[in-house]
């Protein structure tokens, strides 16, 4: 238990040192929308409208107690806006802002509000280390070192760096899953508290839909890994009788998600007139040097799952997103690609549903996006879409090091992919997140479409870091800085990957 | 909080054996299919589906001709299609209803996807020993939507997929039990009818052949004396009658056409299509590895739907790991023969598939055939239910709710049933020209004069009587046609650049000559109709001389 709790403290510790170096913003509450040009620029807190539209909605919340932008706030958060009948609304769902709200709150005592808010998807990923790392420990029974290792690679061996030092939904959505897969297992264990685990399953999946739609779907593995361990098979001999056992709980805790999707309901009624009506198939509002403009007019009853997703896609998305020069996971993060390994290495020794569940999370993480007609995210940096399989993926990774054949060398070749992908994600957390596909880049006439974009701003010593700007840069450069933090990670890594094991077997 | 079902396994198996005494499990799975072939094709004849594709006409009319035509006869089956599905075709092509709706086609087809059904069942529940798993199975197959759409038409992948699976069955048979010769003549029977049923046959009987000899090589190389004369009598068993189907071919090629190889020879076959393809960059598989098996598996997994496919390609895993399963990778082999095919076919130019998935954007046509991927349904179906058996219940489950959220996929869009948008909006379809309504709506009778290869307009939707045409394959009168139009003929339909525009539209002369005759009555940018100024004479006498040109005007 101590062990655990100063793991987990470890990994808090770590979470936290290394998200405030890298965290993106200004001092400041940042409240008063027309001063905040200035930080919408490449590197600053609100380059992108990803950034813009969720922190104009939390701002609604706070000032005018609605969701409604008005005018000025849809202004700064365009073109991710959506406008029904002169009312202004994010394009995106109502969970990020809420959260960015306890942020803003408690930062704005302290003259940090918009750190305070960014600061919240930092939160959630040292939230998602700890599951990652009780995943690790509890289910796949690994040692410490790897369980330590598991939630690092996630954290600062991905690019989901970049997008938990700022405000993206995938951040949360990658906590929901390692949450709601933990509590499974929990509920799956048939303790004492099971109505409890199985209510937050239910809870957790309805408010999914408050952080981003596709949810639904990518959460998916986890609700049948719900519904099946809800199943239980007695065979008394072979071949004789069999007793299917199913639990009840899972029917009497479904109105958690109930509540919840009915809140949803009232809640799109009221802004967008019907339950079923979301608030990204409202007309998006843009404005180009002052002037309105509508980009597309769509008919908002329409159900846009169907034709936002298409098979025909799945090919190329995913191409581009395992892939691809701009946005291939495996090009931003190499070191994923020992997943596999880890994956075989325990499909030969123990067979589990979790094996199973914890495989399927990216892949249907992936066929979601991979059909999605824009599988680059826009403008960004790596595969953001793909951060909730990173969570997964980082798991296997650290499997394939603690089973197998050949261990020393798998750890060898670990560390040397792990040095290179932390790399890479670091210059994207410390710099920008506005990347182009290489499609658009081409059109546009832009000569970079990855991370080597992020290598050049660092040379320029733009950075997009707080703390760097802040108390830093006086002492030393961008690139300086870069290489503190990333010997320090890589230096934890080699502890983690080759000291610990030694002293283990020692032991 | 639980609510426990204590199931009684003896008591279900009880219940099996009953349903299988009663009604047997195969007749059970044959009822299954026959309900749904009967509801989709109710669907798509009301849908006015069933000859979507230009194909499924030409297949109905070759099935036609030959009972109903000018020159009736069995050349009229040409030599280029292999002839089986169109002689199946015949007793129901005989009424004209059923010729028209495409019926005729849809009976054979739903015929063949009932057998294929059972056979699929039959062959899992001989490898896996399991009703259940062999029941999961034969329902991947059966609610397929790209199977249920090509069973209602007269297309000819279903009859070639009852003689793949009835083949493969008695083949298996034998490999399990090569004592027995029955099931070995079986195969070669059923091979002999897929190798006149398509040419994907032709590839299933050489691949078997090479089956036979790997599953007898260990023994041969252990006691030569021994086993090689048993390889040598079992292979000649096998390849006499599965290879007298393609000797048939040639023969008749050659006796009907003059060129024993006029199936690829000719300017009417795949092969000539694929080269002007390849004359303008469009053949993207040709002789590229990577992209001739990317092509068909990406085909394949779209007809099959994603998540089947995926699951059956772990099922295939598992499968060929599985050391209880006796000659594994020999079954699995035969299994794969419609991947080896068309990968082969396609990296030689054979064939042409396009699908919007890898298409690239600057193809004038982003789907054409995809229908072949259709070939792989009873391999995924196989594997997936040798996954369901091989699995623990909750595996099963997992397998049994992606069946239901792959079916949700095609019924949402997600997944479309790729088949039909190619019979209304790829390459594959048939064209729908105003003047095939207006043909319909004027024609009073008298002989049409069209070259059907062009597919022109059609002839089943236009209303003509198929003994009222004049097309390619009515010798002489289409030679005769061309020269002198007047002749036979009271229509004449031609379209910009097919046959008959070049020989009497092109060239002034010719032109002027028809316009002696032929008043032009309907004109569109691509189709002229012309109808004959004077009426034929009603003389019978003179009418006889000429449909008997020894005897009459060609003298």
């Amino acid at each position: 238990m101590i062990k655990k709790v100063s793991s987990l403290f470890f990994i808090i510790v770590i979470g936290l040192i290394l998200f405030a170096a890298t965290i993106r913003g200004d001092v400041g509450n940042m409240n008063d929308v027309s001063q905040l040009g200035q930080y919408t620029l490449p590197g600053g807190a609100f380059e992108s409208s990803h950034e813009r539209a969720p922190y104009a909605e939390m701002l609604a919340i706070k000032t005018r107690g609605t969701i409604e932008l008005g005018e000025k706030l849809a202004d700064f958060g365009s073109p991710d806006i959506g406008y029904d009948e002169n009312k202004y609304y994010s394009f995106f769902p109502s969970g990020i802002p809420v959260i960015l709200l306890a942020g803003h709150t408690i930062g704005s005592l302290y003259n940090h509000g918009q750190i305070g808010a960014y600061f919240m998807m930092s939160i959630a990923t040292i939230i998602t280390m700890i599951f990652i790392y009780l995943i690790c420990r509890d289910i796949f029974k690994l040692d410490s070192w790897a369980a330590i290792a598991a939630p690092i690679v996630y954290a600062f061996g991905t690019s989901s760096w970049s997008y938990s030092v700022t405000i993206y939904q995938h951040a949360v959505t990658a906590m929901l899953a390692m949450i709601m897969f933990y509590l499974t297992w929990l509920y799956r264990k048939r303790g004492k508290y099971r109505v409890l685990w199985a209510s937050l399953v239910w809870t957790l999946y309805g408010l999914s839909f408050f952080i981003d739609y596709p949810n639904a779907l990518i959460l998916m593995p986890n609700m049948v890994y719900f519904l099946l361990s809800s199943f239980r098979v007695k065979e008394y001999e072979v071949g004789q009788k069999v007793t299917f056992v199913f639990n009840g709980t899972i029917i009497a805790t479904m109105i958690f998600f109930v509540m919840t999707i009915g809140y949803h309901g009232y809640h799109n009624t009221k802004f967008f007139g019907q339950w079923y009506i979301i608030a990204n198939s409202l007309t998006r509002y843009t404005k180009d040097q002052g002037k309105v403009v509508e980009i597309v007019k769509q008919d908002k009853t329409e159900v846009k799952v169907t034709r936002s997703l298409i098979e025909e896609l799945l090919p190329s998305g995913s191409k581009t997103l395992l892939f691809g020069i701009d946005k291939g996971l495996f090009l931003f993060s190499p070191v994923l690609i020992m997943a596999l390994l880890g994956y075989l290495s325990l499909w030969n020794k123990r067979r589990t549903m979790e094996l199973g569940v914890i495989s399927a999370l990216p892949v249907f993480n992936l066929f979601v996006y991979a059909s999605f007609g824009d599988p680059y995210g826009g403008w960004a940096f790596g595969p953001r879409y793909l951060i909730p399989a990173m969570a997964s993926l980082s798991i296997m990774t650290i499997i394939g090091l603690q089973f197998g054949r050949l261990r020393a060398l798998r750890r060898l070749v670990f560390f040397i992919l792990f040095m290179i992908s932390s790399g890479i994600a670091l210059v994207g957390a410390l710099t920008s997140n506005l990347i182009p596909p290489k499609v658009e880049a081409d059109y546009l006439k832009i000569d970079y479409y990855n991370f080597t974009h992020n290598f050049d701003l660092i040379y320029k010593n733009a950075s997009s870091s707080y703390a760097y700007n802040a108390y830093v840069s006086q002492y030393m450069t961008l690139e300086q800085y870069a290489v503190v933090l990333w010997s320090a990670l890589i230096a934890i890594m080699f502890v983690l990957i080759f000291l610990l094991p030694l002293k283990l077997r020692a032991k | 909080m639980n609510l426990p079902l204590r199931i009684d396994i003896r008591k279900i198996n009880e219940f099996g054996k009953k349903l299988d005494r009663l009604f047997g499990w195969s007749q059970i799975i044959g009822f299954i299919a026959l309900v749904f072939a009967v509801c989709a094709t109710s669907y798509y004849l009301q849908n006015d589906l069933i000859v979507a594709y230009g194909d499924a006409e030409s297949h109905l009319n070759i099935a036609k001709r030959v009972v109903d035509s000018i020159t009736p006869g069995f050349a009229q089956l040409g030599g280029i299609w292999l002839p089986v599905p169109h002689i199946l075709m015949i007793p129901f092509v005989s009424v004209d209803f059923l010729w028209r709706t495409g019926l005729a086609g849809s009976i054979v087809s739903g015929f063949s996807f009932i057998v294929s059904s059972i056979f699929l069942f039959r062959l899992l529940r001989t490898t896996t020993r399991s009703t259940l798993a062999a029941v999961f199975g034969a329902m991947v197959f059966i609610t397929n939507p790209n199977i249920l759409y090509l069973q209602s038409t007269p297309m000819t992948e279903l009859p070639l997929l009852m003689f793949f699976m009835l083949s493969t069955y008695y083949f298996v048979l034998f490999l399990q039990n090569d004592k027995r010769l029955l099931p070995l003549i079986a195969a070669a029977f059923f091979g002999f009818l897929a190798t006149l049923s398509r040419y994907d046959g032709w590839f299933l009987v050489l691949v078997e052949a090479g089956v036979l000899v790997l599953f007898y090589a260990p023994k041969v190389l252990r006691d030569w004396r021994k086993y090689w004369p048993i390889l040598q009598g079992k292979f000649i068993t096998f390849a006499t009658p599965a290879f007298f189907g393609i000797l048939i071919w040639f023969v008749w090629d050659y006796l009907i056409l003059g060129d024993p190889f006029y199936f690829t020879n000719s300017q009417f076959s795949a092969k000539t299509q694929q080269d002007n393809w390849y004359l303008r960059g469009e053949l993207p598989a040709y002789h590229n590895v990577g992209l001739s098996i990317l092509y068909y598996m990406v085909t394949a997994m779209s007809n099959v739907g994603v998540l089947l496919f995926v699951f059956s390609m772990a099922g295939c895993y598992v499968y060929v790991r599985d050391k209880s399963q006796k000659s594994r990778y020999l079954i699995a082999l035969v299994m794969a023969v419609p991947f080896i095919f068309y990968i082969v076919t396609l990296w030689l130019g054979q064939s042409v598939i396009f699908i919007p998935h890898i298409t690239p954007a600057t193809f004038e046509w982003r789907l054409f055939n995809v229908r072949y991927g259709i070939m792989a349904l009873p391999f995924a179906a196989f594997f997936a239910g040798y996954l369901f058996k091989m699995t623990k219940p909750a595996g099963r489950g997992v397998l049994l709710m992606m069946m239901g959220f792959q079916m949700a996929m095609f019924i949402v869009g997600y997944s479309p049933t790729i088949t039909l948008e190619d019979g209304t909006v790829g390459l594959s379809h048939a064209k729908r020209p105003d003047a095939e309504r207006w043909l319909k709506k004027n024609y009073d009778g008298g002989i049409v004069f069209m070259d059907d290869y062009a597919r022109t307009i059609s002839i089943v939707r236009s209303g003509i009587p198929m003994n009222q045409t004049i097309y390619v394959g009515n010798h002489p009168y289409w030679e005769d046609s061309l020269r002198f139009p007047e002749r036979y003929s009271t229509w004449i339909v031609m379209q910009k650049n097919d046959t008959i525009w070049s020989s009497l539209y092109s060239n002034p002369q010719t032109r002027d000559y028809l316009f002696t005759h032929f008043t032009k009555t309907y004109t569109s940018p691509d189709i002229l109709i012309f109808k004959r100024t004077r009426p034929l004479t009603e003389d019978p006498k003179v009418i006889k001389e000429q449909f008997h040109p020894k005897v009459g005007l060609f003298n």
